[in-house]
């Protein structure tokens, strides 16, 4: 087998008390497409912000112990921007659109890290918002976009920077069935073009749907990692979802 | 860079390159045929026009809002001065020599000072400002200390008054041909997310620091002609924060983040303090301070996106000059 695009080796991360990241290890396949999933406080967003360089605090931003490799190069505590120059982007859960500029501006502000041109940077944007199908939607506010909207905006402007990993972090929660409907579809395409993806979701009839292989993390540490059938019929990932998320699904 | 403000040029609104023209032109022919009087104000105008539109890069583009303004333009002052009595450099090689160093100077302090954001970076700066200061008072060998430095007079107040001008105009112009640019367009978003904008693949230190050395570097350079019209500066005035409040008021009541509102914003403020105060002696601050709450309340984001929206019917990006 050839190399991993992404080897994460015994990463650990803690906020004061709390372990978020119980030395996980795992690789990556150029080509695979991967959901986390784990009951909430898992600690799934940190492993992403952690591999991506933008957990905090800003001085030691990497893990606090164990390495991740990306394309075969050593890039543990990498700033965020590196990281996308090196064809890694993440989607946050929790990021929104940047506001006062158009879908297609915040699409450009992606693409600028792949050219020194703001005019050549709204081109590629709108490339990008064509492949997230927001192409009728470039010249409005991102204010007056709804929710299902701005998620793809989110996808577009990180397809906007050309990665090679794209890390979507919840990006289908709180849509409707439909709406998740062409976004599995949508992230399927995006797989389908050549990128590897790796999904956190807790829409598991997404995950079911799109997934090849499945991560699961509770409480800090990795507990199982396999196909979707295999995981679902893991004991301990029953037990992990019975304690929080399935008892109140 | 130099591909977008060439396009940037071509497609800049023809109203500014009439604006431009005309501002250059009047200038040119006011500095020959106008009132001591009137130059002199027109170069406090200018002046502030400077410094409103370089305080906008810092804190109004990228949003680092910052109290120690005043500290680029001492800087620049005394530097000048500094490099002519001590360097016996020429005036313009000195003036040009004293916006590098202060250039330099906010290189050197954007490291530290950038890592912290919202209020801590204004106390921050307004702290350097001071420590500026200090040092300046103290350091009585090169600076004349706390008694202030002294120039022979080099150039007139119409030539003080030509120079000031064209250097609004100069950095009032690259602002809007640079709207459209990797650079301010990254600022923007810095504004808005900067951790999103770091993880968009923006090299937010880098940016920032680029930013407050381009914000720092004209100031200084109308410093360095207030004083070699003026040939005395001191550290209270040098260092006076009221020049910094008066560049975040009227950067503000221009409207913040925009290409015009500090050009507008000074011209509004400057000719209504100047009617107050010849027209009401004795209350002017006062009006002038109830004229300020008022604006507040009713245009809060300043007179540019005001006027925009009456025109446009809506709100219009940050991104448009
Ligand atoms: N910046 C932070 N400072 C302190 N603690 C944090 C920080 N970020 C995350 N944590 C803690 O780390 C743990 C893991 O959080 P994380 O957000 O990674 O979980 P998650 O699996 O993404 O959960 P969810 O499904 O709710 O998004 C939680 O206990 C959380 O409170
Ligand atoms: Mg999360």
């Amino acid at each position: 087998m050839s190399d991993p695009l992404l080897s994460v080796r015994n990463l650990s991360k803690r906020f004061g008390g709390v372990v978020a990241n119980d030395d996980i290890s795992f690789d990556i396949a150029a080509g695979e497409l991967v959901s986390i999933i784990g009951p909430n406080g898992a600690g799934k967003s940190t492993l992403f912000k952690t591999v991506c360089g933008v957990t905090p605090p800003r001085s030691k931003r990497g893990p606090d112990s164990g390495k991740v490799f990306f394309r075969g190069r050593d890039t543990s505590g990498f700033a965020a921007h590196r990281m996308c120059e090196a064809g890694l982007a993440l989607v946050f859960q929790e990021t929104e659109p940047l506001k006062g500029m158009t879908a297609l501006e915040n699409a450009a502000i992606g693409a600028l890290v792949r050219t020194g041109s703001f005019h050549e940077a709204l081109r590629l944007g709108g490339q990008a918002l064509e492949r997230v199908e927001l192409g009728h939607r470039a010249d409005i506010m991102v204010d007056e976009l709804t929710l299902a909207e701005r998620r793809r905006l989110e996808i577009g402007r990180a397809l906007a920077t050309e990665p090679v990993l794209l890390l979507l972090d919840e990006a289908m929660a709180g849509l409707t069935p439909t709406e998740v409907q062409s976004a599995v579809a949508l992230v399927q395409r995006i797989a389908g073009d050549g990128v590897t993806v790796i999904l956190i979701e807790h829409v598991l009839q997404a995950v079911m749907a799109v997934s090849q292989r499945i991560i699961v993390l509770d409480r800090g540490r990795k507990i199982a990692d396999g196909t979707p059938s295999d995981v679902v019929a893991d004991p301990a990932v029953i037990t992990a979802y019975l304690g929080s998320e399935l008892s109140n699904a | 860079m130099l591909a977008d403000i060439i396009e940037n040029a071509k497609t800049l609104p023809r109203a500014w390159w009439i604006g431009i023209l005309a501002a250059v032109g009047f200038t040119l022919v006011y500095a020959q045929t106008g009132s001591p009087y009137y130059q002199s104000f027109l170069m406090s105008l200018a002046m502030y026009v400077v410094l409103c539109s370089s305080w906008n890069i810092i804190s109004g583009f990228a949003g680092y809002i910052s109290f120690g303004h005043v500290a680029f333009w001492g800087l620049g002052a005394y530097l000048t001065a500094i490099l002519i009595n001590n360097a016996a450099m020429p005036w313009p090689v000195a003036l040009i020599g004293a916006g590098v160093i202060t250039a330099a100077f906010a290189a050197l302090i954007s490291h530290p000072l950038l890592r912290l954001s919202g209020v801590y970076f204004a106390i921050a700066m307004l702290a350097m400002a001071e420590a500026v200061k200090v040092v300046v008072s103290y350091a009585r060998p090169i600076t004349g200390g706390g008694g202030g430095i002294y120039l022979r007079p080099l150039i007139g107040v119409d030539d003080a008054f030509l120079m000031m001008s064209l250097l609004a105009i100069v950095l009032v112009a690259m602002i809007a041909l640079m709207m459209k640019t990797r650079f301010i367009q990254s600022l923007l978003a810095i504004r808005n997310n900067e951790t999103a904008s770091d993880s968009l693949g923006i090299p937010t230190a880098r940016t920032k620091m680029f930013a407050l050395v381009t914000s720092a570097f004209f100031p200084a350079i109308a410093g360095g002609i207030y004083i070699l019209n003026t040939a005395f500066i001191d550290p209270k005035t040098a260092f006076d924060i009221s020049i910094t409040i008066n560049t975040i008021l009227m950067t503000v009541f221009g409207g913040i983040g925009t290409v015009l509102g500090p050009v507008l914003g000074p011209i509004a403020f400057m000719i209504l303090s100047e009617g107050l105060w010849t027209n009401f002696p004795f209350v002017h601050k006062a009006l002038l301070g109830v004229i300020i709450i008022l604006l507040v309340l009713f245009l809060p984001t300043g007179i540019v996106p005001a006027i925009r929206k009456v025109f446009t019917g809506r709100k219009v990006a940050r991104g448009t000059p």
